[in-house]
């Protein structure tokens, strides 16, 4: 009889504790994890109380414990709100519509970026790309104030050239949502391509050599190699953004938006903030808080689900 | 003959495409450093300020002067060296071990952090935890409340599932425990996501305001966008008795704290491309 | 909220609310503060130890330092919170020790920035942190504390504080009173009135105008400054009329002098038939919307009256593009109050501003927007405090005259001199910064003895001209259906000024609608208040 005789030692105690189980198996890995878990712990679910104040009348002086329950009915004065879907339809809008340019934007920035071959040049332009992120949006807005401007900006020698008279486009409802995308897109474009910039140093440098040698071409390469590399990347950001979706850009569009663009430029933030954070009112800002936390969460498990159906690892 | 003339096609527009795109980039930043090096009783923000309509240091010489700046500096960089460095100690800690999918209870221990990226619980029990830690007036309460993204995590993990199981497992087989491997493997290979969520970490620690606001009232603590921010004199406070300073404007200051807060950073960016490079190795070391 | 890659929302600057009336401050105002607050038991902490302030109001109990002099008693100790006026200065500095010394007290001082002061103060007040004195910059967060039970009535303690008595007497005591009959809060007092009908003088004497009294003759000077090239410089580049907005809610008031000669000041109470109505919707207005509607078409009107902000509408008024707006007479202020006289002279030598009036209308003229004498910031002492004596000692002090003055000014013979009439300041800005002088404004009364003569006339001037707000200081509960009509009202403005066609309709659904989303209780409520309040 012949016994398939694999190299097997004598086996210490530990080891045999570790194949019974898994937990002590990988207690080095626990004990990696385990600051960060006190981390989220102490400042993340300790705090979440606070979520209460959303179904009270809070009160500062009287504390969370003491203040009245009032249960739905901060939310049912939220939606009471005569604009208030307007305003869900102005944060969705333009929500979708920076994700629809705004998300592919870096990727392919990031593409052609990995194409530069001299390294100064891609260096600097890197640099450069990067610098509108760092600037505020108020200092932004001024700026596209500028160059919009009807009487001496970029724009009316532009409208000068057709011979039209000069308008006001950040006065007009349709050109000032294109407005606020593209100068989203121009901010952070150069930002968004970091994280691609990094994935694509994971792709496989032989697998061009190969492909070079089959005879296929850059787009054939970048197709069938270079995106399906970072597809993982992609997807992961992609489900994210899309959790974000309650997010139209706060900052942006408090500096940005006048009265003649208010009916579409009016988001949930922008709401909630002047009417409820400057107004005092904490149950106000929390309880639509939570609304926009569930949507998101219903997004992402959303998009996470859409994902594994196409076979994607999704978030995990 | 023909592939040569149109890859020759496709580099010039390469580079074309970077060139424009670059100058359109270039610009807010352009616009700021030529307003803040204007005159500022002169200098317009109604103007597309390609170059400094009336040249004056005036600003410049006020903001630099003011030896509260360097207090703000000197508090920023504590806290972007240290608290990037917890952040991503502690980043790390968590990314390794979720990125293994064998790992148990992994799902509920990713959940539970997941959880965290969505729902939290406000400004004021989140002060309160702070508080009876007693890190109010503490440099900490800037660098641990805010140490770890999920964000930033998650693109770890992605990361670190990239790095072929092969050889974590050869490593492993020779004896290597955990510890060994995350330390002498995966972090060395991961120069480039170790690079970029650095980088995100510590530019979000350096432009950070509120919490500096919120969580310090110690003057000596402040730190350097609280400080700018500070610098800015709104002339609608009426009835200001005698402040009649023509040393600068709030808008040219705030031009100044643009470029002063950026110059820094585009210093120390450099250094960082080579770890881009670094990761390379990666990509041949598979098969 | 998500919290992601880029951290915390950089919210730091948020543009004052729209509404000039209320005055409301989000940005960093020149203040300034040296808290010396180290926390119990850190050992990170590098702290330089300031002299005279210790740990922050973390702790709740107060307890008196031993420094008795001989035959004092020792000094209380009192914890403040307030707004950062001088960002970067401590406290540690002679202005605080002479208020201290003459109170007899110890000041623990907590400096908030202008950039967020109410959301922390509110913070800290809710973590526990006990102060003795606070500021509120809202009227709003003035009644919620109040409803709260949180604030002392000063007013029953006038008898001991003769100073703080007389610092309101005059009115001011009145916009503060409460539905109860008690006063909460000190204002912070300044000019009522920052903003007066002014023209270019030198644009005037180009186009041989004289500053106009009729609305009809605002109508010709405003089309000669618009179309007649005042600046002589060949191009189309000047308007009489601009305007700005502010998170999306637009600011009319430098239009006001239209308004007023049709007898309505929009966004503002008027008196009629001694019932208050709301100015944005009577008839005049419609009237006054016409008008501007004209001015519009006639391009006198800057096409970016709705999408600037306030930092560009000035540089426009100092770069010589708006030539006839009710704007700051600061501009004729050789003094250079608020930095608004230099520029103007520096961009343009010539550059002259004249001041003008009430233009006449069809009908009776209304005057122009004063500023709420409620103030901007206002100080406070809470009820919980167990040195409510030492706490009103301080405020007193600081409302007489002579600490009044210390707060303005400093010290005579050091600080300033005084020439006849004429008071000139001896230090530099800086220099007072690092002295206190103005840093702690708590019963404040702003002084101009240190302004152009000229300046002073129009200060006068001015505050003979202005309107004054029948519903200044009544107190209605819930102020948000406030924000949100102002902001429609905006809308509708906005709309209105630019519409190409005929507007009578439009300005009927909107007074419609107005009315619809809360005008008419809103109505209803401020005058029920005006009608108690007027009742004792």
């Amino acid at each position: 009889m012949e016994t398939v005789q694999t190299y097997k030692r004598e086996e210490p105690a530990t080891k045999r504790l570790s194949r019974l189980h898994p937990i002590y198996k990988d207690r080095h890995l626990y004990l990696m994890l385990l600051p960060g878990l006190l981390f989220f712990i102490v400042f993340k679910y300790v705090p979440l109380y606070g979520i209460v104040i959303a179904f009270q009348d809070y009160d500062i002086f009287r504390g969370i414990r003491e203040s009245e329950w009032v249960g739905w009915d901060i939310f049912k004065e939220v939606f009471a709100y005569s604009d208030f879907w307007v305003i869900l339809g102005n944060t969705l809008q333009i929500s979708v519509y920076k994700i629809l340019f705004g998300f592919p934007a870096p990727i392919v920035v990031a593409l052609l970026l990995n194409e530069l071959g001299n390294r100064y040049f891609k260096k600097y332009v890197q640099t450069i790309l990067y610098l509108p992120h760092f600037i505020s949006w108020v200092v932004i807005s001024g700026i596209v104030l500028t160059i919009m401007s009807p009487t001496n900006g970029v724009l009316s020698i532009v409208y000068e050239w057709f011979g039209m008279e000069p308008k006001n486009l950040l006065a007009d409802p349709t050109a000032f949502r294109i407005i606020l995308v593209a100068s989203d897109i121009w901010k952070d474009l150069g930002w968004g391509t970091i994280i691609y910039l990094a994935a694509l140093t994971q792709v496989d440098p032989s697998l061009y050599e190969a492909a070079t040698v089959d005879g296929a071409g850059k787009w054939k390469q970048t197709w069938h190699i270079t995106l399906p590399g970072i597809r993982n990347v992609i997807v992961l950001l992609l489900i994210l953004r899309i959790g974000l979706l309650m997010n139209a850009g706060f900052e942006q569009i408090l500096v940005m938006q006048n009265s003649a663009v208010l009916e579409v430029s009016e988001i949930l933030d922008t709401f909630v903030f002047k009417f409820g954070l400057q107004q005092g009112n904490y149950s106000f800002a929390t309880a639509v808080g939570l609304f926009n936390s569930a949507i998101a969460l219903i997004l992402i498990l959303g998009a996470q689900w859409i994902s594994k159906k196409f076979g994607e690892e999704g978030l995990m | 003959m023909n592939r040569t003339r149109r890859t020759r096609f496709s580099v010039l527009f390469l580079y074309l495409f970077f060139i424009l795109t670059g100058i359109v980039m270039l610009y807010p930043f352009w616009y700021v450093l030529m307003f803040s090096l204007s005159d500022p009783l002169r200098a317009s923000v109604n103007k597309l300020n390609l170059y400094p309509s009336h040249f004056s240091l005036s600003t410049y010489k006020y903001v630099l002067t003011q030896p509260f700046l360097y207090t703000g500096f000197k508090n920023t960089i504590i806290v972007t060296v240290f608290g990037t460095l917890i952040s991503m100690l502690l980043t790390i800690g968590c990314a390794y071990p979720l990125s293994k999918e064998s790992l148990r209870g992994r799902k509920f221990l990713f959940s539970l952090i997941f959880f965290t990226m969505l729902f939290n619980g406000g400004l004021i029990p989140t002060y309160i935890v702070i508080k009876q830690l007693h890190m109010i007036d503490s440099l900490w309460a800037l660098m641990v409340p805010s140490a770890v993204s999920v964000y930033n995590m998650l693109i770890m993990i992605k990361f670190y599932k990239g790095i072929p199981s092969e050889l974590i497992e050869s490593a492993k087989m020779d004896g290597a425990g955990d510890w060994y491997v995350l330390l002498r493997i995966v972090v060395p290979l991961s120069g480039a996501v170790n690079a970029t969520i650095g980088l995100i970490y510590a530019v979000s620690r350096w432009n950070e305001f509120l919490p500096g606001v919120l969580y310090i009232n110690d003057q000596s603590k402040r730190v350097l966008q609280v400080v700018l921010n500070g610098m800015l004199r709104e002339d609608s406070l009426a009835n200001q008795p005698g402040l009649q300073d023509l040393a600068s404007s709030p808008e040219s200051i705030k031009m100044a704290a643009v470029v002063i807060s950026i110059v820094p950073i585009l210093a120390v960016y450099p250094y960082l491309q080579k770890y881009f490079v670094k990761g390379m190795l990666l990509g041949s070391v598979k098969g | 909220m998500l919290q992601h890659a880029q951290g915390w929302e950089n919210q730091k600057e948020v543009v004052a609310l729209p509404n000039t009336y209320k005055k409301v401050m989000l940005v960093a105002i020149a203040a300034s503060v040296l808290a010396g607050c180290s926390s119990n038991g850190n050992s990170e902490s590098s702290v330089k130890p300031s002299s005279s302030s210790s740990s922050s109001s973390s702790s709740s109990s107060t307890a008196s330092p031993a420094a008795a002099e001989s035959g004092k008693e020792a000094p209380t100790t009192l914890k403040l919170a307030v707004i950062e006026m001088y960002p970067g200065v401590s406290f540690d500095n002679k202005t605080t020790h002479y208020i201290e010394e003459k109170t007899n007290t110890k000041l623990e001082i907590t400096a908030i920035p202008g950039a967020d002061f109410e959301n922390k103060l509110q913070i800290m007040l809710a973590s526990g942190d006990k102060p003795d004195i606070i500021q509120i910059g809202t009227d709003a967060l003035e009644m919620k504390f109040t409803k709260s039970g949180l604030l002392l009535p000063l007013n029953a303690s006038f008898d001991k504080t003769p100073n703080l008595q007389k610092f309101g007497a005059d009115g001011i005591w009145d916009a503060m009173k409460h539905s109860d009959g008690n006063i909460y809060a000190i204002p912070i007092r300044g000019s009522a009135i920052d903003n007066i009908p002014i023209y270019r003088k030198d644009w005037l004497d180009k186009l041989g105008l004289k500053v106009p009294t009729t609305i009809d003759e605002y109508y010709a000077v405003a089309d000669a400054f618009s179309n007649k090239d005042p600046d002589g410089n060949g191009k189309k580049d000047t308007y009489a009329l601009s305007g700005w907005t502010a998170n999306g809610g637009f600011d009319l008031s430098t239009s006001d002098q239209v308004f007023g000669a049709y007898g309505t000041l929009p966004n503002s109470w008027l008196l009629q038939d001694g019932k208050l109505v709301w100015g944005s919707i009577v008839p005049g207005a419609l009237d006054a919307l016409k008008f501007l509607n004209k001015m519009y078409k006639g391009k006198m009107i800057d096409p970016e009256f709705v999408t600037d902000n306030s930092a560009r509408f000035k540089d426009k008024v100092l770069k010589g593009v708006i030539g006839a707006p009710v704007y700051r007479y600061f501009l004729m202020d050789s003094s250079n109050l608020n930095n608004y006289y230099e520029p103007l002279k520096q961009n343009n030598p010539n550059a002259e501003f004249v001041e003008g009036g009430i233009l006449k209308g069809p009908g009776e003229s209304v005057g122009f927007r004063m500023l709420t004498r409620r103030g901007w910031l206002k100080t406070a002492v809470l009820n919980s405090s167990p040195h409510v004596d030492a706490a009103l000692r301080v405020l007193d002090f600081l409302a007489s005259d002579e600490g009044n003055r210390y707060m303005n000014y400093g010290e005579e013979g050091v600080d300033y001199k005084v020439e006849g009439d004429l008071l000139t300041k001896t230090i530099t800005d800086d220099q007072m910064k690092q002295e206190g002088i103005g840093q702690l404004r708590l019963a404040f009364n702003a002084l101009y003895d240190q302004t152009s003569p000229r300046y002073r006339e129009l200060f006068d001037y001015a505050h003979k001209i202005g309107y004054k707000d029948p519903a200044d200081g009544l107190v209605v509960e819930n102020n948000t259906k406030q924000v949100e009509l102002d902001q429609y009202t905006g809308q509708q403005y906005v709309k209105m000024i630019m519409s190409d066609g005929p507007i009578d309709n439009l300005f009927a659904d909107y007074v419609a609608e107005w009315k619809k989303r809360g005008g008419d209780a809103l109505t209803q409520a401020f005058n029920d208040a005006y009608q108690e309040k007027n009742k004792k």
